[in-house]
């Protein structure tokens, strides 16, 4: 495990800062996410040339050789300008996988694609029955000569939608051994691609897997691996995913300090009601609970990474603060934050969808709980 | 009113055999696709027309304006059957809101030119009070009519106007007078077309992607000068009036409320919980289910208070305050349960499939369509028809005067 020393990050940071400003308009997202593909192509060829793509791949891939944690930086501005490129399912995740997994040849290929913003590989893990458990599915993947035969369905695929590769969850049957989960990876053209736009301006797909076949060398883990790869990769979602919140949570506090400021009713501004001011002091907190719990949880994962407990309280956290900050922030903004103009509405959907994707609160309270 | 004994399971089924002979399949997938207060327009109208030919759309009016004289029960009864067959609920503007108040405060020309339009679903009345200005402080409120000669003239902007673009008549606050308080030069004001000249209406786009609130323009408009509901400069009294109507009074939310809960407990009964289980055997949804089942049941003993109550008496505007505050963040919490219920596949944005008549099947189960706009729409409850804050406010001035 490798991370970027603070020079690194520092600089690192700054960019994503400069480029945002300069090139992350809100009123222009919106054109993006209208149309094909749902973001703009241009900038994930600067998300690579900027070596933003690179982040947390190894040198030899074409990577900077940084760490996971190294990434949450860059996820806290992605959070704050309301970023839609899918770094999170191709960077974070489908990258993830495929660099933790034990198939060198994948990884050899594909990660130099990604990192130079040509191959996009998104992970396909969630189904109907998961409720957030990864280890919950009934995708099967059966022996057939040379190969696998890949059977189910994969349901709110974030990023799907304009995959170049998926990885695969599924129950895997040896010969003689129980089933195990394994990932295996399945180009975007050899099975069923249902997408669709999501609430939150990004995309999503629903994935058929009718009888997929797929050679050796397309099983990127052995010996019921998957699960462990499957687990540790969601954790480091989960952190990037809180990341993002902090960023969306502090765009939105500060709309709304800015707004109840200036916004004036029966004679004064808003922001004199006292109810108000504890109001937005709870946002704050709310805030706050979860920059302090991501930033003591990634000071622990750099000493030694995965720890499930640690995650489903994070996730756990990201669904209470975001949930409140976002509904108060639509509240305190009165009928104007109810509208598809102002971005308040768009902060509070995404932060929505942050609290459902990879499961609940109730799930990962439910997790914590087996971890204690 | 004479005492007629009814037989209350004989009128049960002659609504039921009514809505199921007359709500035809458009119209009730109105009512299934319904994500906020307001259903879809012209499915809602029609249904609103068909029960006017049956005698039924003024429930709650009086038998002189084209009631039906239906006793509390049968009211009950008569709603709950709409809720059971999932028909939409029929617009609250007109029926609710400036029907009463045009019955209390109006002139016999005013009632015989404007009650049978909302009886019948022949007119549609949009609500033009708030103002990009004057939202929570509506008093201040800027949009001013003037005297010329003959008719009114009226210049300034409304906002977040339901339905506006659908309307075809609409009520209108304006400022008559800069005199004393901002309560005193308040006029309330029947605008009979809003095809006039100088009045523009742009709708807005919500959180769910579909427009329901509208921008109002009036440039120069001129309306007729009997076009006054009550004196001029006295349109606060009528406006109060209507707004406890909007509150608490009109609907019974409980027994919606209730219909949305067992929605939800059967699909709990039918989904898994990540582990093999079911969800409804999972002890914290029961936990977090019952507890909205009790807050439901305690909202029902209080609307059955209010139902009670002589409307205008000194508690009865407090009473309906601390309806709209608990049923409107009930429903809030309502909407977040099933969201959490249905889960990942209520993110799809499903445009195409919400729209009634569009033909589009949905993507994912058909239960979780509406899950997602209707959490998303109604974080509006607790922000229109006076936000929680203000009736908080409204309430806290009764206790400690
Ligand atoms: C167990 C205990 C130990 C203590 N130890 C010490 C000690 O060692 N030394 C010492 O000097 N004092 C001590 N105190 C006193 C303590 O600091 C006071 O109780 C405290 O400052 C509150 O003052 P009060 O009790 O007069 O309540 P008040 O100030 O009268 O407040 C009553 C209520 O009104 C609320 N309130 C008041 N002003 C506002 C406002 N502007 N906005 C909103 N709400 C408001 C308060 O939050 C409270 O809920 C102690 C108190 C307790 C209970
Ligand atoms: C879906 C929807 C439908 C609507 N339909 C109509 C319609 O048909 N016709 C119509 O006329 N209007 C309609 N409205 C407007 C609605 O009545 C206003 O949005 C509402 O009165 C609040 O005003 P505002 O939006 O200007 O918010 P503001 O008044 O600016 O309030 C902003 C925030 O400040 C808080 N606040 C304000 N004053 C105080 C105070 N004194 N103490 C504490 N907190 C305070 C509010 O509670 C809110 O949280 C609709 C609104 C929505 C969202």
């Amino acid at each position: 495990m490798a991370f970027l020393n603070d020079e690194t990050r520092v600089m690192l940071e700054d960019s994503v800062d400069k480029f945002l400003s300069a090139h992350y308009d809100f009123h222009q997202r919106r054109t993006w996410v209208e149309q094909e593909p749902g973001y703009n192509r241009e900038h994930w060829q600067q998300f690579a040339e900027l070596g933003w793509l690179g982040l947390p791949f190894a040198e030899r891939h074409g990577g900077l050789g940084g760490d996971i944690t190294d990434t949450l930086g860059l996820m806290r501005r992605f959070g704050g300008a309301l970023v839609v490129e899918p770094y999170l399912s191709v960077v974070g995740l489908g990258g993830q996988a495929i660099a933790q997994a034990d198939n060198h040849d994948v990884a050899d290929s594909l990660l130099p694609e990604l990192v130079a913003g040509k191959a996009m590989p998104v992970l396909a893990w969630e189904e109907s029955i998961s409720r957030g458990n990864s280890e919950h599915l009934a995708t099967s993947a059966r022996r057939i000569d040379g190969g696998w035969r890949l059977e189910g369905e994969k349901v709110a695929v974030i990023g799907g939608d304009l995959a170049s590769h998926f990885v695969v969850s599924a129950q895997a049957f040896e010969d003689d051994a129980g089933p195990a989960v394994e990932l295996f990876l399945v180009h975007a053209d050899e099975l069923q691609v249902t997408g669709f736009p999501t609430m939150d301006g990004h995309r999503g797909a629903r994935l058929t897997l009718a009888a997929v076949d797929v050679d050796e060398t397309r099983r990127l883990t052995r010996n019921g691996r998957g699960a462990e790869v499957l687990r540790q990769v969601l954790e480091q979602g989960i952190m990037m995913m809180a990341a993002e919140a902090v960023g969306g949570m502090q765009a939105l506090l500060r709309r709304t300090l800015d707004y109840t400021r200036t916004r004036r009713q029966f004679g004064v501004p808003i922001a004199s009601f006292q109810v108000l001011q504890h109001r937005m002091v709870d946002m704050y907190i709310a805030m706050k609970n979860l920059e302090h719990l991501l930033d003591a949880v990634a000071g622990r994962w750099e000493q030694a990474p995965s720890h499930a407990r640690d995650s489903a309280l994070l996730k756990a956290q990201l669904c209470q603060s975001g949930r409140y900050v976002g509904q108060q922030a639509v509240q305190l903004h009165g009928g104007i934050g109810m509208t598809d103009e102002l971005d308040v509405g768009h902060y509070f959907k995404r932060l929505t969808a942050l609290g459902l994707l990879f499961g609940d609160e109730n799930y990962h309270l439910k997790r914590a709980w087996a971890a204690l | 009113m004479e005492t007629k004994s009814v037989d209350l399971q004989a009128f049960r089924r002659e609504v039921r055999a009514f809505i199921e002979q007359e709500a035809d399949e458009s119209i009730r997938e109105a009512g299934r696709k319904m994500t906020s207060f307001f259903p879809p327009f012209e499915q809602c109208m029609r249904w609103h027309r068909k029960l006017h030919a049956r005698g039924w759309s003024a429930a709650s009016w009086p038998e002189q304006y084209g009631g039906p004289g239906w006793s509390r029960e049968q009211k009950r009864i008569f709603e709950e059957e709409c809720r059971i067959a999932g028909v939409p609920r029929l617009l609250p503007q007109g029926l609710g809101m400036v029907g009463p108040a045009i019955m209390k405060f109006g002139t016999d020309e005013q009632k015989s030119r404007f009650l049978p339009g909302i009886a019948s679903g022949e007119d549609f009345w949009a609500q033009g009070y708030s103002e990009p200005n004057a939202g929570s402080d509506l008093a201040s409120l800027a949009c001013r009519a003037e005297h010329r000669g003959d008719h009114y003239v009226i210049n300034g902007s409304k906002t977040w106007t339901t339905y506006a673009h659908h309307a075809n008549r609409m009520f209108l606050l304006v400022r008559t007078s800069n005199e004393g308080k901002p309560q005193q030069g308040i006029s309330f004001f029947l605008i009979d077309r809003l095809d006039r000249p100088g009045l523009d209406i742009r709708p807005i786009i919500g959180l769910d992607g579909f427009p329901e609130q509208c921008d109002v323009f009036f440039d120069n408009v001129e309306v007729p000068l009997d076009c006054c509901l009550g004196e001029e400069n006295q349109g606060w009294t009528v406006a109060k009036y209507l707004l406890e109507h909007e509150r608490g009074g009109s609907a019974s939310f409980a027994a919606t409320f209730g219909m949305e809960l067992n929605r939800i407990r059967e699909r709990a009964a039918e989904l898994g919980d990540g582990f093999g289980g079911i969800l409804c055997d999972d002890p914290v949804f029961q936990q977090r289910f019952t507890r909205l089942y009790l807050e439901v049941a305690a909202l029902d003993a209080t609307e059955s208070r209010f139902a009670a109550m002589e409307k205008g008496s000194p508690e009865s505007g407090p009473m309906s305050s601390m309806i709209k505050i608990t049923a409107m963040e009930t429903l809030q919490r309502i909407t977040e349960l099933a969201v959490e219920v249905e889960g990942s596949p209520t993110l799809t944005l499903q445009l195409a499939a919400l729209t009634v008549g569009a033909g589009a099947a949905p993507e994912g189960p058909e239960q979780a369509l509406t899950v997602m706009p209707k959490y998303l729409n109604n974080r509006a409850a607790t922000i229109f028809g006076g936000s929680n804050e203000i009736q908080r406010n409204i309430i806290a001035k009764m206790l400690l005067g």
